[in-house]
């Protein structure tokens, strides 16, 4: 009897082991234990730096479809305009507060990406990584400026953005609510990563196309500055970029849209690679193609504005991928005149090549972010804002890009005073840049001039000063404890 | 698999119980019937009164017994039949048995053991498997739909084979698993579901199915739901959420014995979604279409404008009706979409069964096949299962237990859930698509719906492909020793190892496949569960008052789990499916995965009870997870329970004709919870993050998950209180239970400040609280000559709310510390906003036709008009209406767990026919019909995107018909939202199922035949309910698999 009673013990701890630590394994996730450790492993974590602000529809901010920053500023501009309710018509029509997710998720979702990049560069900074100084150097300059963009982007559409110091992060289960930066003290923090970028990247002849170069960084320096209207410091970068010698425009406007032509037009200042594989997506096609479309149908997602389309001159050569009209797969004739549900509102926003040979819904038409076009009229605009009013090289600059749009120059005469330079210039600006970056938008908003945009095109029903900011959703107010404080109105 | 081996050593007992010798003997013979049925009963125990000779009757219900000359009487007792006492009498003797309500000798496994059900202490409750329906679905949880107070069993798709949400006393968990551990024949049975498809734009969900799809109900022999915390706790760390123990049918000695059962159903499709006919559909077309003019250009009453200054100045040009008056008047038929998806489903069973055995080996081998086609074309399940349970004696002590079971589940998915757009599933694309649109073009091709361009044509996606093959082996062996009286060693090694593999190919008819030329899906995961455990067990009975019965064990369990999977596109032909990923000129993705696991357990229990009068039961548990990391690893499971049978009481005057039991028993016990789906440590997850200049992939490592280096067991205190009686001799008799349980250190993912790169992590969360009442009671409600009729009620209410928060909770301001776990916060809907009427202050942007929502309260704020926070960076209610309409304004109105269940079961027997039936209900329920949210209310869609919608819409709100039961079709623009405006009550009382069964008399079976049975049946026959949707329990999201009824014919024979 105690033979067997002690045995069973006996057998039982054979069996369990007592108290030996019990193992677990997940052959698919990488242990701190082991990373980073090698120059491979920092080079993986730059490249986790270009992740958010790549193009894709769940997680990279610059994806061409609802879910990214082009289109969501876009539909405010006149550029693209949704129909009646549902999330786009509602943007267009300035129809949102905090509960609005298509408005409030782009900080939900992307501003942690803040904080990795952060929790990054203190890694490397630290770091006793074997790399060369170069490495290391490059590295951080790549990641202060991915840091510098997507504050930038987050900035631009809410106002100033908690942006955690790595001692909170470095014990994340302490709850410790954060107050947003002062404004001051953002375009601060956003001026100084970018300028880390301007000095720490490669020039663009150096660099592989699709990463960061300097020139991209004083680009990106230059739409901050246009941002905060610091004039000198604008022309000061514009004048750097043009001293590199490196870019220049580029004679064939609509054949920089051509599949992978981004990658040798030597206008473009940053452009995100896509491929068919998914790992950056374009599916702009699929957006701003209607479902009966000839070619290659799309999902018909979302329209022009007619008001835009008019607000071209008729020789440019800008709007030729605006689709006024087509004979659709089912025989009839859509035109302006019969435009049935497809181009009620307006053109098809095509933009880009059709890539008609896909064998995908995604393309392989790069997203162009940056081009130097925006350099030249940058300049233009300081030029005129310092002196007051448009000198001739400013109005040469605008007319540079006119003549390569095909269209005529301008005289100078006819836009002597600021305000009419000016609009001139904003009109210009949205007839070269519209489905890119959506900047359009803040150009707007820099001469107070989005809220009157969106009465124009979807009247004056919700159409509000204060919603320029959008707003934050109520869990960033919740989890501030008092100390996160809402944009104005939206309480 | 304990219970069986104790039962067939109760057996042997029973033959060693001889006569002594030399004392003279008389041999008894006789047979025992069922009083009612006039069959034969088998297995009935036959003990001579005042002594341990005893024996039981054979499958022709009879016995033979030596007993001493000088016995006096006969006790007759069977499981399921009042306890009978007759006088010896020569000749040969005839017993008929009466059906009791329940039976207290019955034999109840509780846990790596089995108790007669008269000892326990804890909560448990037994079902015989005999009782429940098995024609018509897969999955045994099923059957037990209504069937146990407390079991709470919804039912979350009515697709063949489909899902069920399986609650133990209300789910107190929050993200950890709330599903009962299920443990057939003591081995925890570890299921794993479809994997789902790896398309990266993938289109469709499959719908949920049931776990238990893969095990053969007419295996089982019982069913055993352990609900308190003192009858789980041996399970320990898996128990939290209770305890479903399986036994399966295992073989006996004697004759083989060969039965058959064979069910045949069909399921009629009964369209109850009113979607608009085509005629009214087209009118509805310009209407919508003139409504959307008159909104968009806001013409009073929406805006400010005259019609006359809209025209002049149109948003989007002037509008003019699609269809023409002439074309709306010669308009035929539209597509019937719904009639081109659906068709009668039919359920087709076939199960054979051999059980028999020697002295030496008894066995069971049973095979069965299932088949059903659902109502959804396209949807269906196919099950395989062959088992064989077969008992070795191998010598005087040992026996060699052994069961195999293996089966293949296939289903057959057709596309499901609730999304919409690109990834509208067959219902969604059917109920939506327009009428106008042709389900096939001349070319053969599959038009789309221009105006809805993404979505695809319904009839296409009956050519997509998506099949889901499981295949699960399921085997263990136990060595039994009895080395000496009172002690039994039990040693078990099993293998539980699921694989499960997933076929899908999207062709070129359909929308996604057309654009990329056909996309492939192919997805491996092989799961697999080990486990080794050892039992020893003791008891005895001292000084004939003293029962003692300990037992202790261990165990250890891995689990080993792998997956990999490829996706291709753009193919040559549809002809290879994805059979053939090699020939793709697509993209291709491949991915895999390994996780490794394990548990090991240490446990024990004392039972004892003092002469059948006051028990005490003691059960320990040590459980350790791999999940958690070295220092929180084990966690420790103690219980206690107490019982008392006052019956026994010298003081007990009431005979048993009133009151023949009264037991009271007491618990409490720990369990425990460590199921959440990932780990507690830390890692980096590498993900193609960016395009090289060439186009190549480049890798990324982003953070992933954060170590929790304080995570711990979730662990669940519950105290419990039952009182079982039985009256009148047993004709009535039922149980009483009350149970409080806090589960406290929940498992959740808890949120972290946004800004962390990684802002959740698994913590423990707080503690909630359930507080229940069951209540069961089984009666004979009449007992005549060929005639009885029974009944069991049961009715379970439960409440489930926080009980605390974690420290750095950070609710909402309608949030409270004891808000119920699924709260139901609304704002209140006051009514429809109409012309004329004043805008409400707080609702500055609303338009006539949309809901009116009350301002019932506000923040306090700060001077800048900021809300303030109170000590614990809370907001804080000001307790009066602030002209905004924000979160202060939500209120909580209710429980989404409805506020009591309960079923009802009749049995009926009358001659050689039975009736079965039974019903179940949940009551205090409040929901929104999914289906009329999309479908019924906003008629702009039909302009808009092309798309149908039920009749509902054209009691619309508009100018013209200002209607005060239903808004706008422009509602949906409000950012004041719905309030509580279209939630209904969703009581039911569903009569789940009725059957018929005729036996053919005797004459008829010509000695071949020991039994022929024909049934027929019903499920799911009618519903009681005031909810307006299809089905208040299958509605869980918009355009859900539709719950129709179904008739069975079957047929059953033993040999």
């Amino acid at each position: 009897m105690k033979n067997i009673i002690i045995s069973t013990i006996l057998l039982s701890f054979l069996i369990t082991g007592c108290n030996k630590e019990l193992k677990y394994v997940d052959t698919s996730a990488i242990n701190p234990n082991i990373f980073p450790k090698t120059a491979k492993d920092v080079q993986a974590m730059v490249n986790a730096c270009y992740y958010p602000v790549r193009g894709a529809w769940w997680d990279g901010i610059n994806t061409t479809s609802e879910r990214g920053l082009m289109m969501t500023k876009e539909l405010q501009t006149g550029v693209l305009r949704g129909g009646v309710g549902g999330d786009d018509g509602n943007n267009t029509s300035m129809n949102y507060n905090p509960q609005t997710e298509a408005i409030t998720f782009f900080y939900d979702f992307y501003h942690n990406s803040i904080s990795t990049m952060t929790s990054y560069i203190g890694t490397i900074e630290n770091s006793t990584i074997d790399m060369t100084d170069q490495e290391k150097q490059k590295a951080l300059a790549e990641m202060h400026t991915a840091r510098g963009l997507l504050c930038y982007d987050l900035f631009d559409l809410y106002g100033p953005i908690v942006v955690a110091p790595l001692e909170a992060l470095e014990n994340p289960l302490k709850d410790q609510p954060l107050a947003r930066m002062e404004y001051n003290e953002m375009v601060n923090f956003i001026e100084a990563d970018l300028q880390a970028g301007a000095q720490g990247l490669p020039s663009p002849a150096d660099v592989e196309y699709g990463r960061f170069s300097t020139g991209f960084a004083r680009m990106l320096l230059i739409r901050l500055y246009l941002h905060e209207k610091q004039w000198d410091k604008v022309l000061a970068q514009c004048d750097t970029i043009i001293n590199m010698n490196h870019y220049q425009i580029d004679p064939d406007y609509v054949g920089m849209w051509a599949v992978r032509a981004a990658q040798n037009s030597p206008e473009v200042i940053w452009a995100i690679p896509c491929d068919y594989g998914a790992t950056s997506e374009n599916q702009w096609q699929m957006m701003s193609l209607p479902g009966n479309y000839p070619l290659q149908p799309g999902y018909g997602v979302i329209q022009s504005s007619w008001w835009f389309y008019d607000s071209f001159e008729e020789n440019d050569v800008r709007k030729t991928n605006l689709i006024t009209a087509y004979t659709g797969s089912d025989g009839v004739e859509y035109n302006r005149q019969n435009p049935s549900t497809f181009l009620n509102y307006g053109p098809r926003p095509l933009k880009m090549d059709g890539d008609w040979d896909r064998t995908s819904e995604l393309s392989e038409v790069d997203i162009i972010q940056y081009r130097y076009a925006d350099v030249l009229l940058s300049k233009a605009e300081a030029i005129a804002n310092i002196n007051g009013a448009p000198t001739q090289e400013a109005m040469d600059l605008v007319n540079q890009i006119r003549n390569r749009a095909n269209i005529d120059d301008l005289p100078l005469a006819e836009y002597a005073s600021l305000d009419k330079f000016i609009d001139m210039l904003l009109m210009e600006r949205g007839h070269e840049f519209w489905c890119e970056n959506g900047e359009y938008r803040a150009d707007l908003i820099r001469y107070n001039k989005l809220t009157e945009r969106v009465r124009l095109i979807a009247g004056d029903q919700f159409a509000e000063d204060y919603k320029i900011l959008y707003p934050f959703s109520l869990p960033n107010i919740i989890e501030g404890k008092g100390a996160f404080v809402q944009n104005p109105g939206y309480n | 698999m304990l219970l069986v081996i104790s039962a067939i050593a109760g057996i042997d007992n029973f033959e060693r119980r001889k006569v002594p010798a030399g004392i003279p003997v008389r041999t008894i013979q006789g047979t025992v019937n069922d009083a009612n049925t006039s069959l034969p009963i088998e297995g009935v125990t036959i003990t001579v009164k005042g002594t341990t000779i005893a024996t039981k009757t054979n499958s022709r219900g009879e016995f033979t017994l030596t007993a001493p000359d000088n016995s006096q009487s006969l006790v007759i007792s069977s499981i399921g039949y009042i306890l009978t006492e007759i006088p010896i009498s020569s000749g040969s003797i005839s017993v008929k048995l009466t059906p009791s309500a329940t039976d207290l000798s019955e034999v109840v496994v509780v846990g790596y053991e089995t108790m007669k059900k008269s000892d326990l202490t804890g909560a448990i409750t037994t079902i015989n498997a005999d009782k429940l329906d098995k024609a018509t679905a897969p999955d045994v949880s099923r059957m037990l739909q209504g069937k146990v107070a407390g079991l709470q069993i919804l039912q979350n798709s009515a697709q063949p084979g489909g899902g069920l949400d399986i609650l133990i006393r209300g789910g107190g968990s929050i993200n950890a698993s709330n599903r009962p551990l299920f443990v057939v024949d003591g081995f925890p049975i570890y299921e794993v579901g479809q994997p789902e498809g790896t398309d990266p734009l993938r289109y469709y969900t499959e719908g949920s199915l049931g776990t238990l799809n893969s095990l053969n109900p007419n295996d089982i022999q019982t069913v055993t739901v352990l609900k308190d915390a003192s009858a789980t706790a041996i399970y320990g760390s898996r128990a939290a959420n209770g305890v479903v123990l399986i036994t399966t049918k295992r073989g006996a000695t004697g004759e083989a014995k060969i039965s058959y059962s064979g069910n045949y159903s069909v399921q009629p499709y009964d369209n109850r979604w009113k979607l608009l006919p085509f005629k009214t559909w087209l009118q509805t077309h310009n209407d919508a279409g003139w409504e959307n003019f008159l909104y968009q250009n806001q013409v009073a009453p929406w805006g400010s404008r005259t019609l006359e200054e809209a025209e002049a100045n149109p948003v989007a040009g002037l509008y003019t009706p699609r269809f023409s008056q002439a074309f709306i008047d010669n308009a035929e038929q539209g597509t019937d979409w719904l009639g081109l998806i659906t068709r009668t489903g039919s359920t087709m069973q076939h199960n054979v069964s051999i059980s028999g055995g020697s002295e030496g080996v008894k066995y069971l081998l049973s095979g069965n096949y299932f088949k059903q086609d659902g109502v959804v074309r396209n949807s269906g399940i196919e099950r395989g299962s062959f088992r064989a349970n077969v008992d070795i004696k191998l010598n005087r002590i040992m026996k060699l237990v052994t069961s195999l079971n293996y089966n293949r589940v296939t289903n057959n998915n057709s596309q499901l859930g609730n999304d919409q757009y690109e990834k509208s599933g067959i219902i969604t694309a059917a109920l939506q698509q327009g009428p106008h649109i042709r389900a096939r073009d001349e070319t053969g091709g599959y038009p789309i719906n221009p105006d809805a361009a993404i979505q695809p044509n319904p009839a296409s996606l009956l050519t997509m492909t998506d099949k889901g093959r499981q295949e699960k082996l399921l085997g263990d062996v136990a060595l039994d020793i009895n080395p000496v009286n009172h002690v039994n060693i039990n040693v078990k090694w099993g293998i539980d190892k699921s694989t499960f593999k997933r076929w899908m190919y999207t062709p070129t008819t359909i929308v996604r496949g057309r654009s990329e030329q056909g996309v492939a899906d192919v997805i491996n995961s092989d799961n697999n569960h080990y486990l080794l455990q050892a039992t020893a067990s003791y008891n005895n009975t001292f000084a004939s008052k003293h029962k003692v019965d300990i037992l202790v064990g261990a165990s250890r369990e891995r689990f080993i789990d792998d997956m990999d999977a490829q996706n291709a596109t753009s193919f040559i032909t549809d002809a290879f499916l994805m059979y053939n990923t090699g020939a793709a000129t697509g993209k291709r993705t491949l991915s895999s995965s390994h996780v490794e696991s394990e548990i090991a357990s240490l446990f024990g229990r004392l039972n004892y009870n003092y002469e059948s009068k006051y028990y005490f039961t003691f059960s320990l548990r040590n459980d350790g997870t791999s999940l958690f990391v070295q220092g929180h690893q084990w966690g420790l499971f103690p219980s206690a329970a107490l019982a008392w049978d006052i019956t026994r009481e010298s003081f007990f005057k009431f005979s048993p004709e009133k009151i023949s039991q009264l037991k009271l028993r007491l618990s409490y016990g720990e369990v425990g919870n460590s199921s959440i789906g990932t780990n507690a440590f830390a890692a980096y997850a590498a993900v193609p993050a960016y395009l090289s200049g060439t186009r190549q992939r480049v890798i990324g490592v982003r953070p992933d998950r954060l170590e929790n280096p304080d995570l711990k067991w979730e662990t669940t205190k519950e105290f419990n209180v039952g009182l079982d009686f039985g009256l009148l001799n047993s004709k009535v008799s039922g149980s009483f239970e009350y149970f409080n349980k806090q589960v406290s250190d929940l498992l959740d993912t808890k949120l972290l400040q946004s800004y962390q790169p990684i802002n959740s992590v698994i913590a423990n969360i707080g503690a909630t609280r359930v507080k229940g009442l069951e209540f069961t009671i089984s009666t004979l409600n009449l007992s005549r000559k060929d005639f009885s009729w029974r009944s069991t009620l049961n009715i379970s209410r439960y409440k489930t709310t926080w009980d605390n928060r974690a420290p750095d909770w950070k609710p909402s301001i309608f949030e409270k510390d004891n808000d119920p776990v699924k709260a139901m916060f609304y704002r209140h809907a006051e009514g429809i906003l109409q012309v004329g009427q004043k805008v409400p202050d707080a609702q500055p942007d609303l338009l006539p036709g949309q809901i009116i929502i009350s301002d019932v309260d506000g923040f306090v704020r700060d001077d800048n008009g900021d809300p303030i926070v109170d000590e614990k960076g809370r907001f804080v209610l000001s307790g009066s209406s602030d002209g905004l309409i924000d979160d202060a304004d939500y209120t909580l109105i209710g429980d989404e767990s409805p506020s009591f269940s309960g079923g009802l079961t009749n049995s009926i027997e009358y001659k050689r026919f039975s009736l079965n039936f039974s019903f179940n209900g949940v009551f205090g329920r409040i929901m929104e019909d999914p289906n009329f949210m999309r479908y019924g209310l906003d008629a702009s869609g039909i302009f808009s995107g092309g798309q149908n919608r039920f009749v509902n819409v054209l009691d619309r709100w508009t100018p013209t018909n200002p209607s005060t039961t239903q808004p706008s079709s422009y509602q949906g623009s409000s950012i004041y939202g719905n309030g509580d405006f279209f939630l209904q009550k969703a009581w039911f009382i569903r009569l789940q199922n009725v059957s018929l069964e005729y036996r053919l008399p005797d004459y008829l079976l010509k000695g071949i035949f020991s039994r022929i049975g024909v049934q027929v049946g019903a499920n799911n026959l009618f519903l009681i309910t005031p909810y307006k949707g299809m089905d208040p329990e299958t509605d869980v999201y918009a355009a859900a698999y539709p719950n129709m009824r179904m008739f069975t014919f079957g047929l059953n024979f033993d040999f």
